[in-house]
């Protein structure tokens, strides 16, 4: 065996060996998940080589390089760092818009409208790039192929799913097969597949490359409107229902794995961490509950006063969760240990509807109703900053990886770009 | 000012309004051409303020109790643009209503036409239809017997139908009409 490259991986930080056995060229992943702008780096260099066997001497100094610069990554950010200004303003679609998504890079941005369209956008110029048209009705989901991002998947109220060439702007595939809306739709990991969720109280599992449909999830008592692939394998399906249930699922059978029911009223998102180990839910019933994904239990339920939990995220390195609450306030907490708050988030005058980490973590970024978003310290809780300038609702939100550009979606049919 | 609706609440709320009702619930479509008072319609029925309202650019939803019925109303802009985007909002639809400016004698034929494609939509097939003859405070209002004549409103066999006068900014006729509405729900599958 023999080491030929790191690679780096930034956001969860974490360091991929590149090496030869016998011939074959391989790759293996190590998550460095605790890293931390705390972090001495000589003693995470340690523990590696006393580990890894392909780490030796010689290319110890390397590694260290590699570490210091992953841990700047982090530092680069936070109360301290950037602050972002309207770089441009979209003016989108005729009819309202729906969701928004980033391809890796954050230099193109696509959007879905009322208007049966889905646009993909230079964030750069602020120019439209293309116009993927062919729905029948409203487009509601979108979402790239991460981390190529050559492809997307557009699911819609005309009950079916389109996958569309980046390039061309044409569709490359219809999925078809459900009997109501679709409101989900994600490319699994390694993108072999494509998942939707509907209002038919299924979801849905097709291959991506022929459109042929793999799989039908039957078991919701009612409309699934979350769904999200494990972020490594892309094995596992969890899907979020108006039934109050969360539902695991493994693409590799047509049967439900496990159910994890606790919620007392309609599930509003359910997400994975990124090693999968825990899914954090919430909840209509006030209340956002994380779950052990082996022991398939609730290991923590913790609840806003008399407010719905609209959204709910894990940082990037899967150790942190973030509510947003119809209150208007944002909660974060510790997710591994013991469950506790870190730190409460309050000015939104109004609900608010989104919210997500910076990929390094030191930042929470709010979508509320009261039409700014915001920019909070994740672990103080302060406003960093206040993005106005929508005239309406602000309902979506996003970083992009590197984390220097910020997307806004609000009613009043335009896109913000801040930098 | 506000120039919106104020309960939109976010995309979570399009679902929750999406799904296939339970028995006490319906969702009603409010259509018609531009400026025919469709959202100060929209607003008197959740008693707000009707001073300022802007031409919709996409819809609005609200939630109005009546006669102990849940009715989920979806405003949908009239502009010639965006009509051809009503379609978007046909599907589970238990009641149409539609709002026509009678004072606008121009654009009766207009509104004619659009309402009789409407009716011909497969999705809106068999829907009750609700008419409400706006704007009758105006001294050039045609009666909504008139209207009735002008929409060809006799010649639907496939729906009940009513008419109802109206003036949306100060009230009157709407609780009227709403009352038919409570009353002409579709049995539900």
């Amino acid at each position: 065996m023999k080491l030929l490259k790191f690679h780096l991986r930034y956001h969860p930080p974490g360091i991929i060996l590149e090496y030869t056995k016998k011939g074959i060229v391989k790759s293996k992943d190590i998550d460095l998940l605790e890293l931390n702008c705390n972090s001495d780096v000589k003693q995470i260099a340690d523990n590696l080589q006393q580990k890894e066997a392909l780490i030796t001497d010689e290319v110890r100094e390397q590694l260290e390089q590699c570490l210091v610069t992953l841990k700047k990554r982090i530092e680069h950010e936070g109360p301290t760092g950037k602050r972002f200004y309207i770089y441009k303003t979209l003016v989108t679609h005729l009819l309202p818009l729906t969701n928004v998504a980033f391809d890796k890079a954050g230099s193109r941005c696509i959007t879905g409208s009322y208007d049966r369209t889905c646009k993909v956008w230079d964030v750069e110029t602020g120019g439209e790039l293309k116009t993927l048209s062919g729905h029948q009705n409203v487009v509601y989901s979108v979402g790239f192929n991460y981390p190529i991002c050559n492809l997307v998947v557009t699911g819609s109220f005309d009950k079916s799913a389109r996958i569309w060439r980046m390039d061309t702007g044409e569709c490359v595939s219809t999925l078809w097969g459900h009997s109501a809306e679709i409101v989900a739709a994600q490319f699994a990991p390694r993108g072999a597949h494509v998942a939707t969720a509907s209002m038919d109280h299924t979801a849905k599992l097709y291959d991506a490359l022929t459109g042929t449909e793999v799989h039908t999830y039957i078991g919701h008592s009612a409309e699934v409107i979350a769904l999200q692939f494990d972020p490594t394998e892309g094995q596992r399906l969890i899907t979020g229902s108006f039934d109050g249930t969360i539902c695991m699922w493994d693409t590799r059978i047509k049967e439900r794995v496990a159910v994890l029911s606790g919620h007392t009223a309609e599930i509003s998102n359910a997400q994975y961490n990124w090693d999968s180990s825990l899914v954090g839910s919430a909840s209509l019933d006030g209340s956002a509950k994380l779950w052990d994904t082996r022991e398939r239990t609730c290991i923590a339920t913790v609840t806003a006063a008399a407010a719905e939990v609209l959204d709910v995220c894990f940082d990037w390195a899967g150790r942190r969760l973030a509510t947003a609450g119809s209150d208007g306030t944002a909660r974060v907490y510790e997710a591994l240990a013991d469950c506790r708050e870190l730190a409460t988030m309050q000015g939104h005058r109004e609900e608010i509807s989104k919210v997500c980490f910076s990929p390094a973590g030191g930042c929470l970024l709010t979508a509320s109703a009261d039409k700014t978003a915001r920019i909070w310290n994740a672990s103080t809780g302060n406003c960093v900053q206040v993005l106005s300038g929508h005239q309406g609702e602000i309902f979506s939100c996003a970083f992009s990886y590197a984390g220097d550009t910020v997307v806004t979606a609000s009613k009043d049919n335009t896109c913000r770009i801040w930098r | 000012m506000r120039t919106h609706v104020p309960n939109f609440q976010g995309l979570l709320n399009i679902l929750r309004k999406l799904r296939s009702h339970p028995e006490k619930e319906l969702r009603l479509l409010l259509l018609g051409l531009d400026n025919a008072g469709k959202t100060t319609l929209l607003k008197q029925l959740a008693s707000e303020d009707v001073t300022h309202v802007t031409p919709t650019a996409g819809f609005n939803i609200k939630s109005v109790l009546s006669n102990g019925f849940k009715l989920n109303v979806w405003d949908i802009g009239g502009q010639r643009k965006i009509r051809p985007y009503w379609r978007n909002y046909f599907e589970n639809t238990d009641i149409l209503i539609y709002v026509v400016d009678c004072s606008d004698h121009q654009r009766l034929e207009e509104t004619s036409l659009e309402l009789a494609e409407l009716l011909q939509d497969d999705k809106l097939r068999g829907v009750p239809l609700l008419v409400y003859a706006n704007k009758q405070d105006l001294a050039t209002a045609l009666p909504a017997s008139e209207v009735a004549q002008d929409l060809g409103l006799h010649l639907i066999r496939d729906r009940t139908w009513q008419i109802q006068a109206c003036v949306a900014t100060d009230g009157t006729g709407v609780k009227e009409g709403m009352e038919w509405v409570c009353k002409n729900i579709p049995v539900k599958k």
